[in-house]
């Protein structure tokens, strides 16, 4: 009984083959198109990715340090994303601290410039700017299907600023000077 | 028959939903850089005021009296900026001394600070006390932390200056012995 069903599938299945490979009149293909789901994501600086912000000493006695310069906008967030409307309509970028601390009496901000660069699509929103910390901060939000360029000037320009914490200045201590290294993620279902 | 076919089928879609999930796995989502933060050493001091300090003992308005046993000034304040390193300098000093000139015979030149007064901020120092101002370094304010006083004449420490008659050595006093003193304040710890 098992034997005979596979055999009439298999004989069945050959003259299909059969028929198909005679018929050659016209000609019948099916072409299928896959897209890939996309959520790649880079930082690109001028040299090495990384940044320093250096505080610069006051130059007169009563001054507070001066952060001024202890800013940096070198970095370029580049993203390419392809998003399934039925999986996840759109996505963000979070940044965080992974390893380090911002020194004492400090705090870190940094913000995402708009838009720019020779890339297509939706691109994400930036958020306002964002103070750092171990958890995850939402840096540019509603990404859809887009690519930035690639490479400085592609993409949302990073912004990184040192501020006063509220009545810390105590805290500050030029031992304290420091390495932080931020992680960036782009949402992916 | 029915179980067979259908075992193949789960087997043939399992195997393909395997190759899709694994053709969009994201290689690079996430991005990470470096941001080096870097504090400078700071000790700043400064005496704000009207240029020369003039103190005058007052002679008697009738024979038979003393000078005027003390004249005081309080028009000059003290402006500093310090960053500490909590391992190397936890925190500092301001002293005092004459560098160069002397005290006329007879008399006492003496200086204190008064609590910190203005618009700066963090951990500021405190009054030694009342210093008679030899060509000794002498301590004025201690137990400076981070922290900066604001510039100008009504931020920082305001400074008495006072000459008084030493009575014990009434007799030195001599008219032809105005002097003019100079005196340096050195951030130490």
């Amino acid at each position: 009984m098992f034997k005979s069903k596979i055999l009439i599938l298999s004989f069945f299945l050959l003259t299909v083959l059969f028929a198909q490979a005679q018929e050659d009149e016209t000609a019948n293909g099916t072409v299928s198109i896959a897209i890939p789901e996309v959520a790649i994501m880079d930082i690109e600086g001028p040299g090495s990715q990384s940044i320093s912000l250096v505080v610069e000493a006051p130059s007169e006695a009563g001054l507070m340090l001066d952060l001024t310069a202890a800013a940096d906008s070198s970095l370029w967030l580049n993203y390419s994303s392809v998003r399934s409307q039925a999986l996840e309509a759109n996505r963000s970028i979070y940044a965080r601290i992974v390893s380090g601390s911002v020194p004492s009496g400090l705090r870190m901000r940094v913000t995402a410039g708009a838009y720019t660069g020779s890339g297509d699509g939706t691109h994400g929103i930036a958020t306002n700017g964002k103070i750092l910390n171990g958890n995850d901060r939402r840096i540019v939000r509603n990404i859809r299907t887009c690519y930035t360029g690639d490479g400085v000037g592609n993409g949302h320009r990073l912004v990184y600023t040192l501020e006063y914490r509220n009545n810390q200045y105590n805290r500050i201590d030029f031992d304290d000077s420091n390495t932080v290294s931020v992680l960036y993620t782009i949402t992916d279902n | 028959m029915i179980r067979i076919v259908s075992l193949v089928i789960l087997f043939f879609l399992s195997t393909f939903i395997k190759v899709s999930a694994q053709s969009v796995s994201p290689e690079n989502n996430t991005a990470d850089h470096t941001v080096a933060i870097q504090i400078p050493e700071v000790s700043l001091v400064n005496v704000t005021g009207n240029s020369v300090l003039q103190l005058s003992l007052v002679g008697p308005v009738e024979a038979g009296r003393p000078i005027l046993n003390q004249v005081s000034d309080s028009s000059f304040w003290l402006n500093y900026s310090f960053i500490k390193g909590s391992s190397s300098r936890p925190s500092t000093n301001i002293y005092v001394r004459i560098a160069d000139g002397s005290v006329p015979p007879g008399t006492l030149l003496s200086v204190s600070a008064k609590p910190y007064a203005g618009n700066g901020n963090g951990s500021l120092g405190i009054p030694s006390g009342n210093v008679t101002l030899t060509n000794i370094e002498q301590k004025l304010v201690q137990d400076i932390e981070s922290s900066y006083t604001g510039v100008g004449v009504g931020n920082g420490h305001q400074m008495v200056y006072s000459l008084k008659v030493n009575q014990s050595q009434y007799q030195q006093l001599d008219f032809q012995s105005s002097q003019q003193v100079r005196l340096v304040y050195t951030i130490s710890d």
